[in-house]
């Protein structure tokens, strides 16, 4: 089971990133979100290390973009270590009105109304898989066919 | 032989294809770790090469939807991905991997040993587990002077001699368990030129055979990779 990191900063990020890991267990993904209100995540809460630690492991991230998370020293540190460190799949998930960072300007980006963030999940989910869909391109001795990867 | 029929692109079409192109560009790693040289079959005609790529079917009016340039672009990374995984393979076939007890991974003995590892050659570029990243992001909160950082340019390792290695760290799709130091001049990369834009990356719309309201996206490159220096490339690991 695909395991995808949900970055976010202060309370109004963690309840949607809260509503996005119900979404994505809804999904058969799994979630890693470093959260006080998620079970999962006591292991790694301990430090911010822990947390990249973890984070590298995933096969895909999603990051709540609120304007707290625009002035997080930490958000900003998670967004640099997947893009560049880790180089998985990130896709920004935008509050409307909050500031992005360049880097995630460069990714897909889903946005939403506040309060209605829930009704980005189907979205959410169809571009995870097509993201996370293609790995590593095959390698196939040359003049035979490349294998045909199908999307929805 | 492969045989595919080419379906031209409408102007929007056409940008999804570059963005595939930017991506696979922006993404490899060939430039930087080989010597990158075209075919040319005159004086080359027994290499065998391997095509790295796929075939992606999408419903034909999808090549309509510009708004999918940053879905599409993850296929030219693909790409870019095979490459690594490529050159990873062909040397650790070939070499042999160095051991170190995991009580040297600390930075001062990492320095050293790549000191030691990098005499001789000329390393630009050093392969790492991401396993691996949390001691040495560790060693750059330290203050320890041998990582550079730059939000532009990530990670570099800095040697004894001031000399700097670009650090590409391993991921869950072209996974690593050891280090690997790379003098780049010490495998050729031959690529079989794009016949229509020359350059390393075929990136196409073709038929889908078995569905005629579908097109294909077609990405690929066809190379050989040959290390003609053995110690130019070194590997080594921890533990």
């Amino acid at each position: 089971m695909a395991l995808i990191f949900v970055g976010y900063s202060g309370s109004d990020g963690m309840s949607i990133a809260l509503s996005v890991t119900g979404c994505l267990r809804k999904h058969k993904l799994k979630a890693l979100l470093a959260s006080p209100k998620f079970s999962r995540s006591a292991t790694y809460l301990e430090s911010e290390e822990q947390i990249l630690r973890k984070a590298r492991e995933c096969d895909a991230a999603i990051m709540i973009c609120t304007k707290k998370a625009y002035y997080s020293q930490k958000f900003q540190d998670e967004v640099n270590t997947l893009v560049y460190d880790a180089k998985i799949p990130v896709i920004a998930l935008v509050q409307k009105g909050s500031p992005v960072m360049s880097v995630l300007k460069l990714r897909y980006r889903i946005k939403f109304v506040q309060g209605r963030h829930r009704r980005t999940c189907k979205e959410i989910i169809r571009v995870l898989r097509l993201k996370m869909r293609y790995g590593s391109a095959y390698l196939v001795p040359e003049g035979r066919e490349l294998p045909v990867v199908r999307t929805a | 032989m492969t045989q595919v029929r080419q379906v031209q692109p409408s102007h929007r079409g056409a940008l999804l294809l570059q963005s595939i192109v930017n991506a696979y560009y922006e993404s490899s790693i060939v430039e930087a770790a080989t010597r990158v040289q075209a075919y040319n079959e005159s004086v080359e005609n027994d290499k065998t090469f391997l095509q790295i790529g796929m075939r992606v079917a999408i419903p034909r009016s999808d090549m309509e939807k510009t708004d999918r340039v940053l879905l599409v672009d993850e296929i030219g990374v693909s790409v870019a991905t095979g490459e690594r995984n490529y050159l990873r393979d062909i040397w650790l076939k070939n070499l042999e991997v160095e051991k170190h007890p995991a009580h040297e991974f600390t930075a001062t003995s990492f320095r050293h040993i790549i000191h030691k590892l990098s005499s001789g050659i000329n390393p630009t570029i050093m392969f790492a587990p991401i396993d691996k990243y949390v001691e040495v992001a560790s060693w750059i909160h330290a203050g320890e002077p041998i990582i550079r950082w730059s939000p532009s340019h990530g990670a570099n390792f800095v040697l004894e001699d001031g000399r700097e290695l670009k650090i590409v760290w391993s991921n869950k799709y072209a996974p690593l368990d050891c280090f690997i130091l790379v003098d780049r001049s010490a495998t050729h990369w031959t690529f079989k030129p794009d016949s229509s834009s020359g350059g390393r990356l075929t990136a196409i719309y073709v038929e889908n055979e078995k569905d005629i309201g579908k097109v294909d996206f077609y990405v690929k490159t066809v190379v050989n990779a040959d290390v003609i220096n053995r110690t130019g490339v070194r590997l080594f690991s921890f533990g």
